[in-house]
């Protein structure tokens, strides 16, 4: 059975409210969708509440979600607005200051709370132990918030840019040009020369 | 100074939509001609996507062991509650009062978060520093509308939700309730809140708690 086959039944036995089939999704994504909220939100914790979140979402509408080959998209799609809810939610909480630094900042590396809960002020995160990685995590909370979802959910989700475009529900150019600007400044950031 | 301000907003805005502009031009139609600026343009974008890809590929984050067991726990809670929702109400009186008491819950809930909010909002205008930018009378106003707009889309959630439940609970029974006084009560929150986005001086609070403000 295809890969695609295999989640089209899943996805049908999940309408069917088959938690076995449930579960089986939740073993193809789990792992995308938390490193997908990690660079998102920068969290650990966000990111774990969140994929329970998305994945109680998804058990809750999958009935109404008609199956058109773009289930991943849909997915991922619930993923993004529970993070920019919780971004929301903390930009707007008295005495933390906004997610989105301004996105010319040279100060990325010192920026306050929520930025100063980020992964390299963990201990615990050995895997996080790659400097780059950490760079590339703070340079990413720098970035404006469009700018750093769309470039997080191409390369963590492996959707396209028209089913980006599409999700955002914006034209394709403007989902390539924010795209563009973004990773040019992230470049710029991580002192990498342009191309 | 004011001026300058927006100036460079407009600017910044302008140069933005011609960005994008451009960029849907040079790139949208696959049946263009390319030229010198849309190849250069076109090879820095998969330079750009390819230094990116690396870099994840590089990403080797890991959740927490327990990661899919924890959530699979938390989602045959899920069909646990649902099984049991289903079950519940058999005969058309208990399917009855099972609604009304699973509604006044849910509404005993929304109307004990309208008390926190209130409260919070008060101790929170108590609590402001009247001091530098932010003693002037729209410095306060700003944090207190802003405030209001974050408890509002809590609220909004909150009311979401009730409905699902509602609905969900609609779903479950066979025979289709006579009254409807639940959704009214939701129409009427709703009012209220509409009423929050329309009337700047409009309190919340007293929306709640004295009867027949409504709408």
């Amino acid at each position: 059975m295809s890969v695609f086959t295999k989640l089209d039944s899943l996805i049908e036995r999940a309408q069917r409210r088959d938690s076995t089939a449930v579960g089986e999704i939740v073993d193809v994504y789990a792992v995308r969708l938390y490193r997908f909220l990690y660079r998102l939100t920068g969290q650990r914790q966000d990111a774990e509440d969140l994929v329970q979140e998305v994945f109680l979402r998804v058990v809750r509408t999958i009935e109404a979600y008609k199956h058109d080959g773009k289930f991943e998209a849909w997915l991922f799609r619930i993923a993004m607005n529970l993070a920019r809810d919780r971004i929301r939610k903390l930009a707007r909480v008295p005495g933390i200051l906004s997610l989105d630094a301004k996105p010319d900042s040279n100060d990325w590396i010192e920026l306050p709370t929520p930025v100063a809960r980020m992964p390299e002020r963990e201990s615990a995160v050995s895997d996080l132990d790659n400097d780059d990685m950490n760079r590339l995590q703070a340079a990413l909370m720098t970035l404006p918030q469009p700018e750093r979802e769309i470039i997080i959910l191409r390369h963590y989700s492996n959707l396209t840019f028209a089913e980006i475009a599409e999700a955002f529900e914006v034209p394709l150019g403007t989902a390539l040009a924010r795209s563009h600007r973004g990773l040019a400044k992230l470049r710029k950031a991580m002192g990498v020369d342009q191309p | 100074m004011i001026w300058c301000m927006m100036s460079e907003h407009y600017d910044r805005l302008k140069r933005i939509e011609e960005d994008e502009r451009w960029l849907a031009e040079v790139l949208g139609d696959e049946g263009d001609t390319p030229n010198v600026e849309s190849i250069k343009l076109r090879t820095q974008i998969e330079m750009n996507e390819h230094w990116f890809a690396e870099l994840c590929n590089r990403d080797e984050i890991s959740p927490p062991e327990n990661l899919t067991t924890t959530i699979k726990s938390r989602l045959n809670r899920e069909f646990a509650t649902e099984a049991d929702a289903q079950a519940a109400p058999t005969t058309f009186s208990q399917r009855r009062t099972f609604r009304f008491a699973t509604s006044a819950l849910s509404l005993a809930a929304v109307l004990a978060m309208a008390v926190t909010t209130s409260l919070y909002v008060q101790s929170e205008k108590l609590k402001l520093p009247f001091s530098d930018d932010s003693s002037s009378p729209d410095a306060i106003y700003g944090y207190a509308e802003a405030f209001f707009a974050y408890e509002e889309d809590d609220m909004l959630i909150r009311l979401a939700t009730l409905d699902e439940r509602l609905e969900s609970l609609e779903k479950s029974c066979i025979e289709p309730f006579p009254d409807d006084w639940e959704n009214d009560y939701i129409e009427d929150i709703r009012i209220q809140l509409d009423r929050l986005d329309s009337e700047p001086d409009f309190e919340l609070r007293d929306a709640w708690f004295e009867p027949g403000q409504s709408g």
